[in-house]
This record gives structure tokens, sequence and C-alpha cells, in this order.
């Protein structure tokens, strides 16, 4: 066992104090900054649901019964915006800036304070865009992807709208700070004996998930700049070229960030199905080198958004899109390798693993549908693509978030979630993915378009809009189970102990949770799984004794 | 964009074929994974004194698979060219030519011989096409992008301001299409739609003749 | 043992080569500088991130607990942003809580310094 860093000079090594608020608020430890990211992600996360309720209720029928066309253009703006921008990006890194520092035996994350500016952006961005609701023209309504000119300031006037720019941009770059901090931790500060080849699956998901933070993030930032000086200093995309350029420099960061958003939710996946089938996950160093071809290919696909405009070069885009069948196609045969030929215990955590699997898949297979242009040129903007996309960020990366939830809450809090809820809470929740997305595949080829608040009666979209409605309810039910669990396993406290999964990585090799500098003493690192290395290494021995 | 002369392209026909295939293969895809995961589900279930394999690679199988998942890549890709190469071939010589210019939140064509129709979300307008002939449509904003979309036709072509976008249709068979505004533009995004009646070549002159009179 | 910077050229050089194929379909001057644009921006981040870290490893590290001076200047920069649609007088105030935040910071920093040579 090799001695630990020493901790602080100016704490002993003693009993943790308990978190008070200036923790909370300005609390450097990565992990203070993780829970407190996940925990405002949450509470967006709640918000941005409700308003899918009020949308999803007002489309389970023909007619405009709940709320006017103006109200749901803001709404559904800020639905997609909050879910985009403000829970699951968020999510996604603060699982990286929590177990990146632990997987690679680091006591801390790389330049923290960064960490905890960024956080603090993000929240202030995502107050700010929420907060166009109190204005007089409503917040932002051009959805989360806003079109030039309708965002300019002659078709969409208002201070909201205004809010909606600068908000987006600040939680960008408030995420942007994160992923700079969790990819320098992965490069510069793993322990001596963590090669990079030794790094566990997850942390090199984060790792390619943060070079598209880095390269991707800042143009974002740029177009919206830009956008806002359009809007109020002087004309910038009003030449007849310029609607094309905005939308390049928007989806030059849209499509990244989609990646972004499912990236770490695989690698979590990859961990918990090894660990869950007993194994060593299969195809490690074809699985790294697919993550990083992955995220460079994710880079290049972005005009795939701008098919039917008949102004970029298809063909290209095209191609760059289907490519993405081979890293996604390896990923998945490692996954499922994995599980052939192990000793598979179906807690939560694995439930909504297999969940993930098998629901993303929906999602990528109807992505390389509409990587084709053809078919792209009938179901781009309808609800097909809205389907797609729900698949691959709710029933995909949400699922694979919760799956994260379950297998780490242990370690972030020393206490288990409940079996008992967290099942009913996966059923519950597949029934109603499901119910609510499955229908918007055929929605959107009979015709129904994205982004409208109403439909005619003689469309016949009625019946599958209030069966996905339906759904989105028992959705609502399902989470609300998660927050319970949540609510209630705090309070009875099962304590989980350090490893109460028998997990492979160094995360758990410390206590449940880590101490303030993450590791009181270190294993020996001899591969991406040194503790399923040396739990077989005492079984061997125990063997050749008893022989 | 190639230029076809004469050859009349149904796309609806075209794309409604090739999505079928990529259906078809997606739904392949998805049963060989789910029955995958199922099989392992239930196979290696976790029972006692049962060992994990320790297998953690295998390199010619993984490259192989490589190989495989190259080949479909390119087989989508052949069959993708092919069909959008006829989808968005604009012949060099078109039987009639219709000007449509999209705005906030209605449409307007013109016909050639001066015939205007136009339309917009407080009355959806109903605008005249003859079948089995190739038209070429120039589309245009007003104002914002708006979307040209015509689901039984299986096309879709955005409309932006100052600048013209040219693509053409083929009308199979005499009825009434619905259209709508596929980009969101506003508003009154969702009440932006029209229909097309496809007509006969002999209706659809005299569809335009008594259009030539109205203003 | 790869090096980071392996990863990083690694990663650039997909990069590079997705926009050389970029090229053969002849698109517009900007779209290419933005995946190029992405690979030289990739190479900034990497000059970054390699300055070797300033301490030796076994090195106590006396971060802080808390920085409070970190939020302030977070939200001051916040505030800046937001005095862009607000007005100049928000701007203002945002540089205001910026430049204090920072002057704490600095002093958050020194005796970090000082503390570690002890």
């Amino acid at each position: 066992m090799r001695p630990a860093p020493p901790d602080t000079a100016a704490g002993a090594v003693a009993a943790e104090p308990p978190a008070g608020l200036l923790t909370w608020v300005a609390g450097a430890d990565h992990k203070v900054t993780s829970l407190r990211t996940a925990g405002a992600a949450l509470i967006f996360f709640v918000l941005s649901g409700a308003i899918a309720l009020v949308m999803r209720s007002e489309l389970a029928q023909p007619g405009l019964q709940v709320v006017s066309d103006g109200t749901y253009n803001e709404l559904f703006t800020l639905h997609g915006s909050g879910m985009i921008y403000l829970v699951i990006t968020p999510l996604a890194l603060a699982l990286g800036a929590y177990f990146v520092p632990l997987q690679v035996g680091a006591p801390e994350i790389a330049w923290a304070r960064l960490a905890l500016s960024g956080f603090w952006i993000y929240v202030l961005g995502g107050a700010t865009m929420f907060a166009g609701f109190l204005t007089d023209q409503g917040s932002g309504r051009n959805g989360w992807a806003p079109t030039y000119p309708l965002s300019g300031d002659h078709w969409t006037p208002g201070i909201g709208m205004d809010m909606w720019v600068l908000g987006t941009s600040m939680a960008v770059i408030g995420m942007f700070l994160l992923g700079v901090c969790v990819l320098a931790t992965a490069l510069r500060e793993r322990t001596p004996g963590m090669t990079l080849l030794r790094m566990p699956p997850f942390t090199w998901s984060m790792v390619a998930t943060c070079l598209m933070v880095v390269t991707s993030f800042p143009v974002l930032i740029g177009a919206m700049g830009l956008l806002e000086w359009d809007r109020h200093v002087s004309p910038v995309f009003d030449a007849a070229g310029g609607p094309a350029l905005f939308q390049h420099l928007f989806w030059f960061y849209g499509h990244p960030v989609v990646y972004v958003m499912f990236f770490p939710f695989v690698g979590a996946v990859a961990e918990i199905v090894a660990t869950f089938s007993r194994r060593r996950f299969f195809g490690y160093s074809l699985f790294v080198v697919s993550m990083l071809l992955f995220a460079a290919l994710s880079m290049s696909v972005w005009a795939h958004h701008m098919f039917t405009t008949g102004q970029v070069e298809n063909r290209y885009y095209s191609l760059t899109s289907h490519a993405l069948i081979v890293p996604a196609g390896i990923e998945y045969f490692d996954l499922i390798a994995t599980m052939v030929g192990g000793a598979i215990l179906f807690r939560t955590p694995m439930l909504f693993a297999i969940g993930f699997i098998l629901q993303f898949l929906i999602g990528g297979l109807t992505g390389i549908v509409v990587a084709s242009p053809p078919i792209d040129y009938h179901v781009h903007d309808s609800f097909f693509v809205v389907g797609h996309f729900h698949y691959t960020l709710f029933a995909g990366s949400m699922f694979g978030f919760f799956a994260a939830a379950y297998y780490w809450f242990p370690k972030e809090t020393g206490v288990r979630l409940r079996e008992g809820l967290g099942k009913a809470h996966f059923w519950l929740l597949v029934v109603g993915t499901n119910v609510t997305f499955f229908p918007m595949f055929f929605l959107g080829f009979d015709g129904m378009q994205r982004r409208i608040a109403d439909y005619p009666s003689s469309s016949g979209f009625g019946d599958l809009n209030l069966l996905s409605t339906i759904g989105a309810f028992l959705i609502a039910v399902a989470v609300a189970i998660f927050l319970v669990n949540l609510w209630v396993s705090l309070r009875n406290r099962d304590p989980g102990g350090d490893d109460p999964w028998e997990g492979q990585t160094l995360e758990w090799a410390t206590s449940s949770p880590p101490p303030r500098f993450n590791f009181r003493g270190l294993p020996a690192i001899t591969s991406f799984a040194p503790l399923l290395d040396r739990r077989e290494g005492a079984a061997r021995r125990k063997g050749e004794v008893a022989a | 964009m190639t230029a076809v002369v004469g050859a009349l392209v149904d796309t609806r026909v075209e794309v409604q074929d090739l999505f079928d295939a990529y259906l078809w293969i997606a739904v392949a895809v998805a049963a060989i994974v789910f029955g995958a995961v199922a099989f392992a589900a239930v196979r290696y279930r976790r029972r006692p004194g049962r060992e994990p394999s320790k297998l953690s690679d295998h390199k010619r199988i993984e490259l192989a698979y490589v190989g495989l998942l190259v080949l479909i890549t390119a087989g989508l890709l052949v069959a993708t060219f092919r069909t959008e190469d006829k989808v968005d071939a604009v012949s060099s010589d078109p039987a009639l030519r219709i000007d449509v210019t999209d705005f906030q939140w209605g449409w307007t064509w013109r016909y050639p011989g001066g015939v205007s129709v136009t339309g917009n979300s407080d009355a959806p307008p109903t605008f005249a096409v003859p079948t089995g002939e190739t038209i070429r449509f120039t589309v245009r904003s007003r104002d914002v992008i708006h979307a040209f979309w015509v689901p039984e036709q299986r096309f879709k072509r955005d409309a932006f301001p100052n600048r013209t976008t040219q693509f053409d249709l083929d009308f199979d068979r005499p009825g009434m299409n619905g259209g709508v505004c596929a980009e969101f533009c506003g508003l009154r995004h969702s009440r932006m739609s029209f229909n097309v009646l496809a007509l006969s070549p002999a209706d659809f002159q005299g569809w335009l003749a008594e259009h030539r009179g109205t203003p | 043992m790869i090096r980071p910077i392996v990863v990083l050229a690694g990663w650039g050089a997909m990069l590079t080569v997705l926009a050389l194929v970029l090229l053969l379909f002849s698109p517009p001057q900007y779209e290419w500088a933005l995946l190029a644009g992405a690979a030289l921006g990739l190479a900034a981040f990497g000059v970054l991130l390699l300055v070797p870290a300033s301490r030796p490893d076994d090195a106590p590290r006396p971060m802080p607990e808390t920085s409070l001076p970190t939020v302030i200047v977070a939200w001051g920069l916040a505030i800046v942003v937001l005095g862009i649609a607000a007005g100049p007088w928000l701007l203002a105030l945002g540089a205001e809580v910026v430049a204090l935040g920072l002057f704490g910071l600095i002093r958050e920093v020194r005796a970090q310094r000082k503390e570690r040579q002890r």
C-alpha cells in the first residue's frame, strides 16, 4: 500500500467537520462543487419537467385549452433550453467532477477554484434564463436552438430574449470551466502508477467529453455574443448568408453538446455493467480508441442539422454522420460482451444500465435514419426528430444518469438508496418513457411538425398525442418516486460502507463519503480495474495456499 | 445536382423506399441487440459457484466486427447518395415554374401568366398543381426562415430571406395534399398551413383560368 | 506508456483529417475554418495544460476548505454579463464586485503560498 500524500497542514486527519452554509456556498472541494452542481441541475430538471407537463397537457387534444400560442412558445423554449443547458450537461460534468479525481487517485480536482466559479456562473445563467418569464414581453421564445433573423431584435424584441441569450452564454461558460478542470485532472493529476491506459472507462469517457467541451463550447459563447451584438449594437448576420452562418456557429456547438450529454453516461454504464457482471470491462483498448474517434467525428457532423437548407455539403455531413455507426457499434459490442460470460446481479443500477443500453439504441438507430438527407427532408423539424432525441437524451442519458445515481449515491453519502423504491422508479419510468416518446415517431412521419402549440382536429393526431401525454404523467410519478427515495434514504440511513457493490476502481478504495483529500492510502495501480486485480490476486493466493 | 431531362421523380416513392430500407435494417439491429442482452441476462445470471469469465479481449473478433460495421455504413451511404441524387435533381426543362414566397404567417404562389394566389393563418390557401409533370419551385422568405413541407410528397425545403432555393416536385396522382411550415417562425407558426390540390393537367389549366381573373 | 500530449495530438490529428476531408467538398471558408479552428484551439489548450505542475508529488496541499473570494469574482462576472443587457450602471457594479473578489483572492492565494512554505 503506497503512502497517501499527507493531508493538509491546515487540518489534521480527524473527523470531517459537518458541511455548513459556507461550505455549500464557497466550498472548494470538488466533491462539494459536484454535488452542488447536481443539486442545482435537479432543481432545473423539476422546473423544466413541470413545463413539459404543461406542454403535453396542451398537446393532448386539438384546440388551445391550457395556454396561448405565445406562452407555449416560451414554454417549449425553456423546456428544451433548461434540459440541455441547465440539466443534462451539468449532470454529466458534475459526475466527472466528482469521480474523475477519485478514479485517477488524485486528492483534488485541477484548478478547484475555477470549478467553483464555473458552478456559480452556470447557476446565475440559469436563473437569468428563467427570470425572463417575469418580463413584459416574455422569456426567450425561439427554441433552444434559435435561428436568425427570428432571434434578432426586430422579430423577437424584449429584454426577456436578451436574458435568454445572456443566461445561455453564462450557463455554457460555467460548464466550459468545469470541463476544463476535469480534463486537466485526468491529464495532469493522476497518482503515480496511474498511466493513461490504466484510467477506467468512465474517466476516458470524461476525457472524450471534455475534449468536445473545450473545443466547441467557446463557439457557442461567441455565437451568442455576436447575436447579442446584432440585437443591440450593429448588424452582424443581416447579409444574405448571415442566417446560415449563424446556424453553422450554433450547431458547431449544438451537435457536440449532445455527445457531451451522452458520453459520461455511457462511461458510467460501462463501469456498472462490469461491476454487476463481476467482470473486467471487455475490449478496453478498442473502447478507448472508439470514444476518441466518436468525439472527433461528433465535431464534424454539425451541418446535418441543416440538410434542408440546401446550402451545405450534404454528402460530407451525411458521410461523417453515418460513420458514427462504427464507434457506437464498438461500444455496444463491448458492453454486451462484458455481460456475456459474467455473473450478473440485477440491482437497480444494473437495471437502469440495461434500460440505457436498450433505449439509447432506439435513439441511435433513428439518428442514423435522419443522417440520410433524403429521409431527413421528410422528418426534419417534425415529431420524428423529437422522438429521436428524447430517446437519446431521456430514454438514454437520463436512464444512464439514474444508473450512475443509484450506483454512486452510497459513495457520495455513505448511505444506500432503497432497492424497492428503485425498482418501482425503474419500471414505471420504462413504461412512461416509451408510452410518451414512441408514438412521436408515427406522429412526425405522418406530418406533425415540431414547436407547435396546436394542430387541427382533422389531422388525426389527437389519439397518439393523448397517449403521449398519459406517458408524460407516468414519467412524472416515476421521478417523484426517485425524489422520495432520495429523501427517505437520507433519513433512514442504511449504511453502504466503503464498497457496497464490490467495485473495481479507486473510488471504492476510500471511505464513503471520501475525506477532504480523497484518500488516506492507495492500493497498487495494476490496471484499469485495480480493486478487481486485488480481489483476484487474493483469491488466487487463497487457492494456492489451500492446494 | 445533376440535370435530369424528362424523367419524373416521385419523391414520395423514392424517400419512402429508402426509409423502409433503413427501417428494416434498424429493426434487425434492434432485434439482435435486444436478443443478445436478453440472452446474457438470462444465461449469465449470478448463481452460487458461477465464476465469471476472465476473458477481456479478443482482437480478431473485434476487428472483424469493425469491418462489418464499415460495410454496413458504406451500404447505407450508397443507398442514400443514390436517392439523394434523384431527389435533389433539378431538371433543365421543367414543365411548370412556380415562385413561392413565405411570410409570417402565410404563403404566396405565383404561377406563369401573372396568376398569384395568397393566404395566411386566418384562411389557409389552396394551391393547385398538375399531376405527371415536373414542377420547378423557387422558394424565398420575406422575413424570417420558414420551411415548405408537403408530408405526402415526403419533401421539405427551408425558405430563407434574401436568397432563393430551387427544387423539383412531381405529383403522381390527383388529390388534396396538406402542407405546413416546418421551421419555427414566431407566434403563429402552428397555424401557417396550406393545401396543394393535385389536378390532371386539363383540370389544372381550368383552375389557372379561373384564378387569372382574381387580383 | 502514452503521455497526455499523445492524446491531445492524436485527437487533434483526427480533427485535422476530418477538416481535410471537408475541403474535398469545397465548403465556404468559414465552415472549414470552424473545424480547423477547433484543432488549433485544442493545440492552444494543450500548451496551457502541459505546463508542468508546479509542486512535487508528495508536497502538502494547503488548498483552503472554502474560497469566498472566488464566489464573489464569479458573481461579479455574472453581473458584468447581465450589464450588457441592463446598462452601463450594472456593468460598472459588476466590475467593482469582480475587483473586490480579486483583491480577496490574491490575499487568499498569498496566504496559501505562505502556508506551503512553512
